[in-house]
């Protein structure tokens, strides 16, 4: 087959860069595919179809077997590594105005071609075209299999190129499943393949159903292990720290059988840039993908738009995906190694053959151990700070079971309460502002908010009255001897004022004779303050005084008393309110001899709803949640908040307005983040859940709508649960 | 000769600082059982994902040798790779590894000279 031969899809330059003359793309049927290891139902041809099945050097090389190779590398390999030859000596001669890739080409190809009898590389040879397939056939022969590597480290090279042009994906469809890779007794061997379909290019790529191994075949290769493990002092550290090894279980064994196939899907898309590298730009000019616009600039071919650019790299990476996975399993790479690497290495972030000088291994060991440190250093960290979380979330736990305990109680204990009076803890205020309300109707503002002392007030008046009342009684002679002096001061006063505006006073003198006398108004000025001092002094005697105060609470007495005897109906009952305000005292009695002074149910709850909502926010369960709406918060602004009415809905949410300014698009955007939209739309059902939330905000979980940045978030939170722990163990 | 506790051995492996070591090796005394298993089972996670990164770099480094011709194809050679990977965690535990890694660096020195001339 000549370089002009079948091409592989259009879009390729009509100077052929493919897999070349040994291995060709199977249009029909619809799907082709590579088969290896154990019999698998997903493949039904191969997709490089060699077309010597025979040891493929021997064919190659004057005919003559190569044992060593024709054990150890695939048809595929061999087939895959001439085809690369094939194209990087085209690549070669087209690159003549090019020296840079020239160059490249030349120093690349030079360990395998010929020299000349000075000794130096014979580069010539390149020059001619008329027979590239004997010239690769002449380098392999001559190189053997050193010159096989260079083709399969230039199929590599290509495909850099092409991964440095295009993002390619691959996407689990079914994910396969491998045993414990800890377990490093155990191994089995599965298949892998392709299938593509030419009609659209979509390529599935499957590894096949693992081979299981019997419990026999697992205790004899344990057994043989452990004997090489013998024989080496590493291993006899590592494997088994000296000891015998401990055999699985035959159930053990059974559970870890839990390999299966899977399939995956690749996607393609254009690279955000154009390659940079000089041989990159060069091999994607030659097989056509990277063209000039009209415009002049340069155009990668869209894959999401082109099919033939989608089955060009189809077939690339079914390509790839076979030497590595052929050429790995040749080389003894254990299948968990070669599948992981076929994925990393299909999407352009892991090769086959070192792009590093000797040299440079020692830094990328020092740098994988330096990373491999980083990482358990960040586990260890990761799982300590775990613990800690769990412990004092399990403090929190326990606290709010407790609290849960107590509501509990306090619910039944209410209950109790309520159908021995008809009146619960929860009534007593609505009862008692019912009641201030009625007695300020019937006995105006000066009714304070002190109704529930009207009860110790009439007893006190009662009680002041009935002392009173034994102290007048016991005065009553004395009490009466005043009055009378009192009466005969008061006429005497009277005579005395009217003399003074007289002139005249009537005397009567010892004899009983009355005469009428001019007055001396000095003298009669002088008496009437002499009678008055009197009068007053009597006034003050303590008798007469206890009768005045005895009059006095009389009077409050009778005020309470119309108080208290209004009717009054709450909950459906009708009671005078001194029956009413009894209840409440009795209630009260009931409260001291319970326990005395306790939090209010509604504090409690307060307290429970708080724990509650920082349990759910610090469950490491709910961490991917958050990260996820906190991922997304962009998108729930420019969605949720800004539909037409959603604002109203919000201002409208009494309880969360209660705990904050629903006004601020921030503090909804971190609701959301902390608790999901439902938080912040409601509903009749969320009730409860947003009363919970406000609580929580209300109690201190206010300063986590500051920053929407996660950690520092997580950090908030933390810092939160930490003080709360705190204050519990205080 | 390997010495220490199997928390300072895979510590010097993965390449811990001797005070981190220290540190962790005091946690895990004072641990109950699970801490322990857990700290355990990072530990060895981390060193069995080393050793396999540390193979991989070793196998491209011979592949990369046989295609440059200076070493021979060979069916096993994974498992060659990460046989010298176990040697060299040997040598970390055996403290071998810094007087091995003069000694190849005094040998590169005399591959250059011997080159130049």
């Amino acid at each position: 087959m000549t370089d002009t031969d079948e091409k592989p899809g259009k879009v390729v330059n009509t100077q052929i860069i493919d897999a070349g003359t040994s291995s060709k793309l199977k249009n029909e049927p619809a799907l082709v595919g590579t088969r290896y290891g154990e019999q698998t139902s997903y493949s039904s041809e191969k997709t490089f179809l060699p077309e010597k099945r025979s040891d493929p050097l021997a064919a190659i090389l004057r005919g003559e077997k190569i044992p060593s190779q024709e054990r150890a590398l695939p048809s595929e390999i061999v087939d895959i590594s001439k085809s690369a030859l094939e194209r990087a000596i085209v690549l070669y001669q087209r690159a003549e105005n090019n020296d840079g890739v020239k160059n490249f080409l030349a120093t690349y190809l030079a360990p395998v071609l010929p020299k000349k009898t000075d000794g130096e590389v014979d580069i010539d040879i390149l020059n001619d075209p008329n027979n590239i397939r004997s010239i690769v056939e002449k380098f392999i022969s001559e190189t053997k299999e050193q010159g096989i590597f260079l083709g399969l480290g230039f199929a590599e090279r290509e495909y850099q190129a092409l991964t440095r042009g295009y993002q390619i994906t691959q996407k689990e469809t079914e994910p396969a499943v491998f045993p414990d890779s800890s377990k490093i007794m155990y191994s089995f061997e599965g298949g892998v393949g392709f299938e593509i379909d030419p009609s659209t290019g979509a390529i599935t790529f499957k590894y096949g159903e693992p081979t299981k191994m019997t419990y026999e075949q697992y205790v004899e290769k344990a057994k043989k292990d452990w004997e090489e493990a013998r024989k080496s002092r590493f291993a006899r550290w590592f494997t088994h720290r000296g000891k015998e090894p401990k055999l699985m279980s035959k159930e053990d064994f059974e559970k870890m059988q839990t390999g299966k196939k899977g399939s995956y899907r690749f996607e393609f898309k254009k690279g955000r840039q154009l390659p940079k590298d000089v041989f990159d730009k060069f091999y994607l000019q030659q097989i056509g993908l990277l063209t000039q616009s009209q415009g002049g600039s340069e155009v990668l071919s869209d894959p999401v738009s082109d099919i033939e650019t989608i089955k060009f790299l189809g077939r690339r990476v079914m390509e790839m995906g076979t030497v590595v996975q052929e050429y790995c399993k040749a080389t003894g790479v254990p299948e968990r190694i070669r599948i992981e690497k076929i994925k990393t290495i299909i999407s352009g972030n892991e090769s086959l053959f070192s792009s590093q000088q000797f040299d440079s291994v020692k830094q990328l060991i020092e740098d994988q151990r330096r990373k491999t440190k980083d990482e358990a250093q960040k586990r260890i960290k990761e799982t300590r700070d775990r613990e800690r979380v769990e412990a004092s979330r399990g403090y929190l736990s326990a606290e709010k079971k407790r609290l849960d305990e107590e509501i509990e109680k306090r619910k039944q204990e209410e209950e109790e309460r309520k159908q021995e009076t008809g009146i619960s803890e929860n009534d007593k205020s609505g009862l008692l502002s019912s009641i201030t309300e009625r007695l300020k109707r019937v006995g105006g503002d000066q009714i304070g908010q002190e109704i529930e002392s009207l009860l110790v007030e009439k007893d006190q008046l009662t009680y002041e009255i009935t002392q009173l009342e034994a102290e007048v009684q016991a005065n009553q002679p004395i009490i009466q001897q005043l009055n009378e002096d009192l009466r005969e001061l008061r006429r005497g006063l009277f005579e005395l004022r009217k003399a003074a505006t007289g002139g005249k006073i009537t005397v009567k003198d010892k004899e009983g004779n009355i005469s009428e006398q001019e007055i001396d108004k000095a003298s009669v000025l002088k008496q009437i303050q002499k009678v008055e001092e009197e009068i007053k002094t009597i006034e003050k005697r303590q008798e007469l005084t206890a009768v005045a105060e005895l009059a006095k609470r009389k009077k409050e007495l009778a005020g309470i008393n119309y108080l208290l005897s209004q009717q009054f109906t709450f909950n459906g009952q009708t009671k005078s309110i001194e029956q009413w305000l009894s209840l409440l005292e009795e209630q009260g009695e009931k409260f001291e001899e319970s326990g005395g002074e306790k939090e209010s149910l509604e504090n409690l709850q307060k307290r429970r709803d708080e724990i509650e909502i920082l349990l759910e926010i610090t469950d490491p369960e709910k961490q991917e949640e958050i990260a996820q709406r906190q991922a997304e918060v962009d998108s729930f602004a420019t969605t949720y908040l800004d539909k037409k009415g959603l604002e109203e809905l919000i201002i409208n949410n009494p309880l969360l307005a209660e705990a904050i300014n629903l006004n601020d698009i921030k503090n909804l955007q971190l609701i959301y983040i902390l608790f999901g939209k439902e938080a912040i739309l409601g509903g009749i059902d969320k009730k409860e859940r947003i009363q919970k939330i406000a609580h929580f905000l209300l109690s201190g979980g206010k300063p986590l709508l500051e920053d929407f940045d996660l950690n520092q978030l997580r950090e908030k939170i933390d810092e939160i649960r930490l003080n709360k722990v705190k204050e519990l163990n205080k | 000769m390997i010495k220490g506790t199997i928390i300072e051995q895979l510590g010097k492996i993965i390449g811990f600082d001797d005070s981190y070591i220290k540190i962790l090796n005091n946690e895990h005394q004072s641990a109950d059982q699970d801490r322990k298993f857990e700290i355990l089972s990072i530990l060895w996670d981390s060193f069995f994902k080393l050793l396999d990164e540390l193979t991989w770099i070793k196998y491209k480094q011979y592949n990369t040798e046989i295609l440059q011709g200076k070493r021979k194809f060979s069916s096993n050679l994974y498992q060659e790779a990460r046989e010298e990977v176990k040697q060299y965690f040997l040598d970390i535990l055996t403290g071998q590894l810094e007087e091995k890694e003069k000694l190849e660096e005094i040998r590169q020195k005399i591959v250059l000279w011997a080159q130049k001339n």
